[in-house]
């Protein structure tokens, strides 16, 4: 299976902000032609008062060493570029690691940081994590 | 931009682990060096976190480009019986409000066989003060 059909799938996981926020990450990305990749992405942040969530369109590529993805919100005129390397992990899952530029028209309580995720691990340990802050 | 003083942000492994981070770094020219203290989880009580437990603090060295703010940093962590080299590269950004500046990349390890099972993964930092 080549590297780009292998990047297809829902990939969870979570980010951190610079300006201090934690949340859940999913992307649904699905390869096209000459290592483009599209889809669709959500992020939710848990708070104490309140919880952030955002979706909206996923537009892309491959890279030789990971992956190019330009987010764009549904309802907020966000856009979030981000930069990630792809890992092979021991369990036979594919690991993500990213960061995250974001450039906003308007307020966007996202600023910039990092998205670490993985996809077909064995051991679904980011359900553990979802879990954890749908006690919050 | 200056690199020196006490940062502390945390790590997410993609094996699906994260981990507390301080570190204390000086630089001098393109030289950076300080300790590197890695926490872990110390227990949930139920639903509640009751704090991070200290696993390490050691050395570690590394390079800064000031063209576009970019550090690389190089560790040694000794938490199992076998120490496992780890190199964060990051870049340094204006974190404003939050903190003054973070440091924000990934990192990679070398000897995936440790017993922590750490994959590599992403770490951001703040500098506070």
């Amino acid at each position: 299976m080549s590297t780009i059909t292998r990047l297809s799938g829902i990939w969870r996981g979570r980010l951190i902000d610079i300006q201090g926020l934690e949340g859940d990450v999913e992307l649904n990305l699905k390869s096209g032609d000459n290592g483009q990749l599209h889809g669709t992405f959500s992020v939710e942040i848990g708070g104490h008062h309140a919880t952030l969530r955002q979706h909206g369109s996923v537009q892309g590529k491959s890279t030789e060493r990971g992956l190019r993805l330009a987010l764009v919100g549904d309802e907020r005129p966000v856009k979030i570029g981000l930069t990630g390397n792809i890992l092979q992990l021991r369990d036979g899952g594919m690991g993500l690691s990213a960061t995250y530029e974001v450039s906003a028209k308007g307020f966007s309580p996202l600023q910039g940081g990092v998205v670490c995720a993985s996809k077909g691990q064995k051991v679904e340990v980011e359900l553990v994590s979802k879990r954890e802050v749908s006690y919050v | 931009m200056n690199l020196s003083g006490n940062w502390e942000g945390k790590l997410l492994d993609t094996s699906g682990s994260a981990a507390r981070v301080t570190t204390s770094l000086k630089l001098l020219k393109n030289r950076v060096t300080g300790d590197f203290s890695v926490y872990f989880e110390s227990a949930r009580d139920g639903c509640d976190f009751t704090g991070w437990k200290l696993a390490q603090t050691a050395p570690m060295s590394g390079t800064y480009t000031a063209r576009g703010d970019k550090l690389r940093l190089k560790y040694k962590l000794e938490i199992g019986s076998k120490p496992v080299d780890v190199v964060f590269q990051a870049r340094i950004i204006n974190a404003d409000p939050h903190a003054r500046r973070a440091l924000v990349g990934s990192y990679t390890v070398t000897d995936k066989e440790q017993e922590i099972g750490f994959e590599g993964g992403v770490c951001l930092l703040w500098l506070y003060r």
